[in-house]
């Protein structure tokens, strides 16, 4: 512990409160087995909520995640073309859900599961598949990408065309509102980002020419949008998910992607929450969030126990042994959307949408708890469904 | 506040012509669950009929699923049931969402881009 008691008398030498150094990691753990991830800041929440439910199982496991340095940084160390530990510090959750920040080792934790809600072969150091045949990937809950403005802009939607122009020439486009000089105004992440690797594709704006700052993260693209000066002038992007935790002081505008005839929001209207038109496919701005860990012996399986109950209860392949919460209710209440309320499917990242009809579907419960209304019956053991099929309280159509 | 030159619509009612008949776009589950059976029901009686006589090159009876709408034709005939090239018909299905138009003409400056033109290389 030298190296900590150093540091420890470093700090306050420096005039720098103790309580800084966050507590070591793997005093946080007790018992169960810890599992170092990392990934984007868009699938942050999911990931603890998800972890909190494991830490409740009767072969509970402890998540640790790190998404300081972008989506693409857990794929990169799995298939080992990027650092394949992480240092400094990471996020985990109490059994409460409360996030906290903890010391990873000195020299490092290796990453075991990785999480983004893009494929690997956006990422640009992902260069060939082969990179990534040994590695186990798997799909979950749904997550948009929404661009935003601070509540006290007016405007109310973008082009694919304009958001090109825009983050790729800033003020010199003369797109109205967006003609700040300041580049605080354009407010973006970077080419390792899901978000803007999403955003890149459907504008087909490079991912490393956006114009304007870096935000590091979804919740500091939000920070930074509410707090501009003008704020009809200002412009960023994050998942949807942390979009609408904000709406207290974002908006997000309404997608025209090129080839549309108008814009929509991810949901009915701008005030809606029911994802409509992510679940029907019409919204353009959305995708399967991934999650990723070292093959096993066999094709599709994990390396690791741990991780594999772990990605396994985040795609809902598993259930943690003692847990009932599923994925699909720890999916709702992080506003993502499950794949059993989803009407479209695509190929690949942003790739042409086609019909999907989930043989569970979860319509209902999803609309209930989303928008606090549902036309669907409800139901239990004692008052059983007239049709269809009694689910998570309602009558699901089968 | 200057004033911005620019036209959006922002349109409360029905794009679809199936939903003519309702006049307020309910934001809660109600109208998602007809728009959603009506789907359903269009994909199972439309889709594998679309699918068949869409490889028929001299009739093009997608046509018919094409109606038109407040703003432009909509998609009326449920997503197609495997990807195709484009998402045309995705993204521009008939559906009871409110939406907002964003007049690329009047909103981009001619000297930035026109419509139909390549968009230009950013440095």
């Amino acid at each position: 512990m030298k190296h900590r008691s150093f540091a420890f008398v470093a700090m306050l030498a420096a005039g720098l409160p103790a309580q800084a150094l966050a507590a070591d990691c793997t005093t946080l753990n007790g018992s169960s087995p810890i599992i170092y991830g990392a990934g984007g800041s868009a699938q942050t929440n999911l990931v603890g909520k998800a972890a909190v439910v494991l830490q409740g199982s009767t072969s509970p496991v402890f998540v640790v995640y790190q998404d300081s340095a972008g989506a693409c940084a857990g794929i990169n160390a799995l298939a080992g073309v990027g650092p394949t530990s992480i240092t400094g510090s990471a996020s985990y959750w109490d059994s409460a859900g409360v996030k906290g920040s903890c010391t990873l080792a000195l020299t490092g934790n290796a990453v075991q599961f990785a999480v983004m809600g893009n494929s690997p072969l956006l990422c640009p150091l992902i260069t060939d598949p082969s990179l990534v045949a040994d590695i186990t990937d798997v799909t979950g809950p749904i997550s948009s990408v929404n661009v935003f403005v601070p509540n006290a802009s007016t405007q109310q939607s973008i082009s694919s065309e304009a958001f090109y122009l825009i983050y790729g020439l800033g003020a010199a486009a003369g797109i109205a509102p967006w003609t700040s000089t300041d580049p605080a105004y354009f407010i973006h992440r970077n080419e390792n980002s899901f978000v803007q690797l999403y955003l890149a594709t459907a504008s087909t704006l490079p991912v490393t020419k956006f114009y304007g700052v870096d935000a590091g993260t979804n919740a500091n693209s939000v920070a930074y949008a509410a707090a501009l000066a003008n704020p009809e002038q200002g412009i960023a992007f994050a998942s949807g998910d942390v979009a609408d935790a904000n709406r207290a002081t974002v908006r997000t505008l309404a997608w025209q992607q090129a080839g549309q005839d108008v814009a929509y929001w991810p949901d009915s209207s701008a005030t809606a929450f029911d994802k409509a038109n992510v679940r029907s496919g019409q919204y353009y701005l959305w995708g399967a969030n991934h999650f990723y860990g070292l093959q096993g012996v066999a094709e599709g399986s994990f390396a690791d126990a741990n991780v594999a109950a772990y990605v396994g209860y985040l795609s809902g392949a598993s259930q943690p042994v003692g847990t009932t919460k599923t994925i699909t209710e720890t999916a709702v209440a992080n506003k993502n959307v499950p794949t059993c309320a989803m009407h479209a499917q695509r190929s690949g990242d942003l790739g042409p949408v086609f019909a999907y009809e989930a043989t569970e579907p979860c319509d209902c419960y999803f609309d209930f708890k989303a928008t606090g209304a549902t036309t669907c019956d409800v139901c239990d053991d004692s008052t059983p469904c007239a049709t269809g099929t009694c689910r998570l309280g309602y009558c699901e159509a089968r | 506040m200057r004033s911005l030159p620019f036209v959006f619509v922002l349109m409360m009612g029905v794009v679809g012509c199936k939903d003519q008949g309702e006049s307020d776009t309910s934001e809660t589950g109600v109208g998602d669950a007809d728009t959603d059976s009506d789907t359903d029901a269009d994909t199972d009686a439309d889709t594998d009929s679309d699918t068949d006589t869409d490889t028929n090159v001299d009739t093009d009876t997608s046509a018919a699923c094409w109606i038109t709408g407040p703003v432009a034709e909509c998609w009326d005939c449920g997503l197609p049931a495997s990807p195709e090239a484009t998402s045309e018909k995705a993204l521009n299905q008939c559906t009871t969402s409110t939406y907002a138009t964003f007049d690329n003409g009047a909103r981009i400056p001619s000297a930035t881009w026109v419509e139909g033109t390549p968009l230009p290389a950013i440095p």
